[in-house]
């Protein structure tokens, strides 16, 4: 099972980078024109595109441009002639970080008032999380960001309004910058996760085996913590497999709403200034992340789950 | 309500006995209830405040500008002296304009391949399936953002991009509802008396996906609009001065320091749009199928 | 309802004590550091003192520069950097005064040709002595690239000997000064023909290209052998890319910058008033202007354009656009500047009762124009809509467009719109701008229009070296301009720069170039 949702990977990569790839050559316009802009002439846009490779046929330039990829190297980008492997070396690490500190900002949250709402399912902690989660769930990120600077930043003062500080120039300031952004973005993941994590956990809780437990004599939080949470962690986990996709997504938002130069930004910019080129990269590697976060996670949940080992899934 | 209907002795454990069950459903009307409630309203002002001053929401100068709530604009002013109110009511317009065609086309493709997914072979099932995958592969803003960058922006275009995105969900949504259909013994029976499966499993599907398929209409809605807002946010979505919820944050950016409210009132008009749709959703889920208490995004 | 365990303390406490970690670990580290350090140096420039040599600043500006040389920087993100790279001839002062800065004296022999004598001693980054063959060599190469139209006057270069040279004229130009004053930087042969000029800039300036991240930042160093003895004061000079206002701004606040191209405008009155902030002097410099296509569409009618006029607020654009800090334009350059004229036959502009009527005669009604806007500049945006406002009192619709600025551009040489906002630095001296933008056969007139009476004006105003009867014969300039309107002028924007309260002499100036030599850190960094 393991090796078939390994098999299945390749297509889909496969699948996506086409359409990544179609991008480019889907779009109006002449990409040779608007890189010589009002220097454009007959035989200069003939010189270009031979240049770019745009002459040569189809499955060619997908071949050779795939074939880079395999290596590394991006291409250059149409606007500053930058080598786009660079830029994506500078802001990778950013929005690693901010997407990082967000899933574990939603799981540090989520998972224990998941549980806790689950242990008093019916109480006032139930209903006040259950409330606060799909508030959570309700609110784009970006418009808790908003309302976050408002409070945070310009009101208490506590973290800058926007910004980025590497680690280079402190740790503190660093974490700093990325607070708000993160809490802004782990929003829709921690409220999804607590759900869910209650869900799971009153789901394996009313079971049978738990109440022969109890009956046995085995301590609540032994139960919760030896059988339940594992039990429990598989819907977990699939959850977040679907849930990242939201937080990759996210980031260009964030990014945008808090200056942050990464790979979320960049898409933006790109976009704007149709670079096509660097488009695609940026496209290609967060569509990359999100498959191989979904394998993980497809590969975590049958570690997790030894029955599924044998059994195929659809 | 006690166990009588069905629920076994488990069911009954853990949810505490009828009490509960009770309870249960009465916290999803309320959500239902509420949800709706919030929807109605962003319908009715979208739809009575153009009413009262068409150009208000494009008029510049007609006021001085950045004003804080109060009178005569309600809501306060933009950077440009217009209305508020009329600009939250305008983007509220466009919001569910789009939101709406979006989950449309989404339904029609979507529930059209579901159903051949479950009634073609295999092979045709898995082609549509992988396909789809490849689709789910992209993070959904990400799908957007590569529609908008070969054909454009502008509302047609945000529609067919949201819309696309939706389709595997309905998908299958859908292919499981009708598979659920084939399972059932009167689809059995009618198909050993002659009649085509695919017949037998149309005229049936209705009542198994009405219920799943309303959920996930009412949960797309909330995405839907928040896609929508955040691709006019980073600039990708319907240009100016058409006012776009999204677009309203983006450019209240500048001035959250000294005019906060011009920020605070797309801000808060979007959450409580796109709150109602997930109460809706959610309390449908849960009415629906109480035992599954959780609504994946 | 009866919880299924009895000991529930343990789960409660490790739930709440996980919570608890999240928000002190949010608030916590925050409220142990320090906010901003305030300086203990008051930002009133009087008090920073003399200038002190050492030390280094970060420039965040809204732009990057795309490419260092300067025969080919269109861009004014690029034109800003390298400017502290290279030198010109002459440079100009914030009261409009010519002084030396290349050239140790010049002398206007006649109308056509003017001679020049150069600093002696003044070396480039590579060790090699400016000659005047360095001169003839820059001027040469200008004449056939992307700003070739800035000198098309400019006939040839007479090179006399190492230090001495004439630039023969192919016409008078009393824009001649000013020219060189704003663009003509001054590269080193040797390195041009050895090494791409784009890339691997060489020049004579304070500073030397070190370090150049495409897109982000650009390092300068300090030239040692500068030829004025006395400066530059800082060591090192970073440029970053920040094209957002707030985070610019924001990056002022906490320390990160010391000094911003521009802030967002409704922030300049607290920044004036705050003792945390320095800020360089203010001069509206910068025209913002509206170009009508002419050739086809319903601008190729006088009415409609002068219809135009009639239908723009400038007041409202400068309050709404520009938050206050433009000053309404309806020629190329504010009163500042030594040619203003005050001429405004639009006076009482907007009238929609005159637009609507005028638009009547036209035969323009009810159509849908087309707004061209470059995505570059919020302010574009801005104006964009206030117009469409303006137009909508006549009846009239029109589409905003907002594009990238490389489309942008494509489209305004293709004539692919009907209105379109743009900007133009080049306005030192009026003529460089009506005549690049109006003159007929430009290759930077955009709109199309070609007119013997505007050539005319253009002619007397612009190819003359008296400048007595230049200044005599502007105001007929501006009225033809203002009559025929292929282009109309909206506003000036005010160009001033806020720094750190330690950054001195930083000072805005006409030719909008960043003049980083002057600047200093009064506390050493």
């Amino acid at each position: 099972m393991v090796l078939r949702r390994l098999a299945l990977t390749v297509p889909i990569l496969l699948g996506t980078s086409v359409v990544v790839f179609l991008i480019l050559r889907l779009v109006p316009g002449d990409p040779a024109a608007s890189i010589l802009g009002s220097n454009a002439t007959e035989q200069s846009i003939v010189k270009v595109r031979a240049a770019l490779g745009l002459d040569l046929p189809l499955w060619e330039q997908f071949g050779a441009w795939l074939g880079g990829v395999a290596r590394g190297d991006f291409g250059r980008d149409y606007i500053t002639n930058q080598e786009i492997t660079e830029q994506l070396e500078l802001r990778l690490p950013i929005t690693v970080a901010l997407a990082g500190v967000a899933f574990l900002l939603a799981l540090i949250a989520a998972i224990p008032l998941g549980v806790v709402a689950a242990v008093r399912e019916g109480g006032w902690v139930d209903r006040s999380v259950r409330a606060v989660a799909v508030l959570f769930i309700a609110v784009p990120d970006f418009v808790f960001g908003l309302l976050g600077i408002l409070l945070f930043a310009v009101g208490l003062s506590l973290v800058p309004s926007s910004g980025y500080t590497p680690i280079e120039e402190g740790y503190l300031e660093h974490l700093r910058s990325l607070a708000l952004p993160a809490a802004a973005l782990s929003l829709g993941l921690g409220g999804v996760l607590t759900r869910v994590t209650r869900s799971a956990m009153l789901d394996v809780l009313g079971s049978d085996y738990v109440r022969f437990a109890k009956a046995s004599g085995f301590s609540s939080s032994s139960i919760v913590f030896r059988y339940a949470l594992r039990n429990a962690s598989v819907p977990i986990i699939t959850v977040i497999g679907l849930q990242v996709g939201y937080i990759l997504g996210g980031t260009v938002v964030i990014e945008q709403l808090f200056g942050l130069p990464g790979l979320g930004q960049l898409i933006v910019e790109a976009m704007l200034a149709r670079n096509y080129p660097v488009l695609q990269a940026c496209i290609l590697v967060f569509v990359a992340a999100f498959i191989l976060v979904n394998l993980i996670t497809d590969l975590l949940y049958t570690v997790l789950n030894p029955r599924l080992r044998r059994t195929s899934t659809s | 309500m006690t166990a009588q209907d069905g629920a076994s002795p488990d069911q009954t454990l853990k949810t505490g006995g009828s009490r509960l069950r009770n309870r249960a459903t009465l916290s999803s009307r309320i959500e239902i209830v509420a949800g709706g409630f919030l929807v109605a309203g962003a319908v009715i002002v979208a739809i009575v405040v153009p009413m009262i001053d068409p150009a208000a929401s494009t008029a510049v100068g007609a006021a001085p500008a950045l004003l804080s709530p109060g009178f005569p604009n309600l809501l306060g002013t933009d950077q440009l002296g217009r209305d508020q109110l009329a600009r939250v009511a305008a983007g509220y317009g466009i919001s569910l304009t789009i939101a709406s065609g979006a989950v449309l086309i989404s339904l029609v493709i979507g529930g059209l391949l579901g159903l051949l997914a479950a009634t073609s072979k295999s092979s045709i099932d898995g082609l549509i399936m992988r396909t789809l995958d490849v689709v789910m592969a992209f993070p959904a803003l990400l799908f957007a953002i590569v529609v908008v960058a070969i054909f454009g922006s502008g509302s047609e275009v945000l529609m067919l991009a949201i819309g696309i995105v939706f389709v595997p969900v309905i998908t299958r949504v859908t292919r499981a509802a009708a598979l659920e259909t084939a399972r059932q013994s009167y689809v059995e029976a009618a198909t050993a008396r002659g009649a085509r499966r695919s017949r037998v499993i149309l005229r049936h599907i209705a009542p198994n996906s009405v219920g799943p398929v309303l959920v996930q209409a009412s949960i797309l809605f909330a995405v839907g609009i928040m896609l929508e807002a955040s691709l006019s946010f980073v600039g990708l979505g319907v240009p100016p001065p058409t006012p776009s919820l999204g677009l309203m944050l983006s450019t209240a950016r500048n001035f959250i320091v000294s005019d906060p409210w011009i920020a605070i009132v797309p801000a808060i008009a979007i959450l409580l749009l796109v709150l109602g749709f997930t109460l809706i959703g959610d309390g449908l889920q849960a009415w629906l199928d109480p035992k599954k208490r959780t609504t994946a995004r | 309802m009866p919880n299924i365990f009895k000991r529930p303390g343990s789960l409660k406490f490790l739930a709440l004590a996980s919570s608890a970690l999240v928000v002190a670990a949010l608030s916590g580290c925050s409220a142990a550091s320090t906010t901003e350090s305030t300086p203990n140096v008051s930002s009133d420039p009087v008090s920073l003192g003399e200038p002190v040599r050492g030390g280094s600043a970060t420039l965040a500006t809204q732009g990057s520069p795309v490419n260092m040389d300067p025969a080919d920087g269109q861009l004014y993100a690029s034109i800003l950097v390298y400017q502290n790279i290279f030198s010109t001839l002459i440079d100009v002062d914030k009261d409009y005064q010519f002084v030396s800065n290349l050239a140790e004296s010049w002398l206007q022999e006649d109308d056509l040709t003017w001679s020049f004598k150069l600093v002696e001693g003044v070396k480039f980054h590579n060790g090699e002595t400016l000659t005047a063959d360095d001169v003839a060599f820059s001027i040469d190469r200008m004449r056939t690239s992307g700003l070739g139209a800035f000198v098309s006057v400019f006939e040839s270069v007479e090179v006399i000997d190492d230090l001495n040279f004439k630039i023969r004229l192919s016409a008078p130009y009393g824009a001649m000064e000013a020219t060189l004053a704003s663009f003509v930087d001054i590269v080193n042969r040797k390195a041009v023909e050895t090494s791409d000029p784009k890339e691997n800039p060489i020049g004579t300036g304070p500073y030397k290209l070190t370090n150049w991240v495409k897109g982000s930042t650009v390092t300068l160093t300090r030239f040692d052998d500068y030829f004025k003895a006395d400066k530059p004061y800082l060591d090192e000079v970073v440029f970053e890319t920040v094209p957002d206002d707030s985070v610019r701004l924001a990056g002022l606040q906490t320390g990160k910058f010391d000094w911003i191209q521009t802030a967002p405008a409704q922030q300049i009155p607290e920044l004036l008033e705050s003792t945390e902030f320095g800020q360089s002097n203010s001069g509206a410099y910068l025209p913002y202007l509206v170009l009508l296509n002419t050739v086809s569409g319903p601008f190729t009618s006088i009415e409609a354009r002068q219809g135009l006029n009639w239908v723009i607020d400038r007041k409202q654009i400068v309050e709404l656009a520009f938050s206050g800090a433009a000053v309404e334009a309806s020629e190329a350059v504010s009163d500042v500047n030594p040619f203003f004229s005050g001429v405004n036959i639009y006076e009482g502009a907007p009238d929609l009762g005159k637009a609507q009527a005028l638009f009547e005669e036209a035969g323009v009604t009810d159509e849908s124009l087309t707004i061209l806007v470059d995505q570059a500049d919020s302010a574009y945006a801005l104006i964009a809509q206030i117009i469409q406002s303006g137009l909508e009192g006549v009846g009239m619709t029109s589409t905003i467009e907002t594009v990238a600025s490389s489309e942008y551009f494509g489209r305004l040489v293709s004539g692919d719109y009907d209105i379109a906002m743009t900007i133009f630095s080049a306005s030192l001296d009026p003529a460089m701008t009506y005549n690049l933008l109006g003159q007929s056969e430009s290759g930077f007139n955009f709109t199309g229009y070609k007119s013997a009476t505007l050539d005319a004006a253009i002619e007397t105003f612009a190819f003359s070296t008296d400048q007595d009867a230049r200044k005599a014969s502007y105001p007929a300039l501006v009225e033809a301009f203002q009559t025929e309107s292929p282009f109309l002028f909206v506003a000036n924007r005010q160009t001033q720069y806020f720094t750190s309260a330690t950054l001195g002499g930083a000072s805005s100036l006409p030719t909008l170039e960043v003049r980083v030599e002057d600047l200093w850190q009064a506390v050493a960094r």
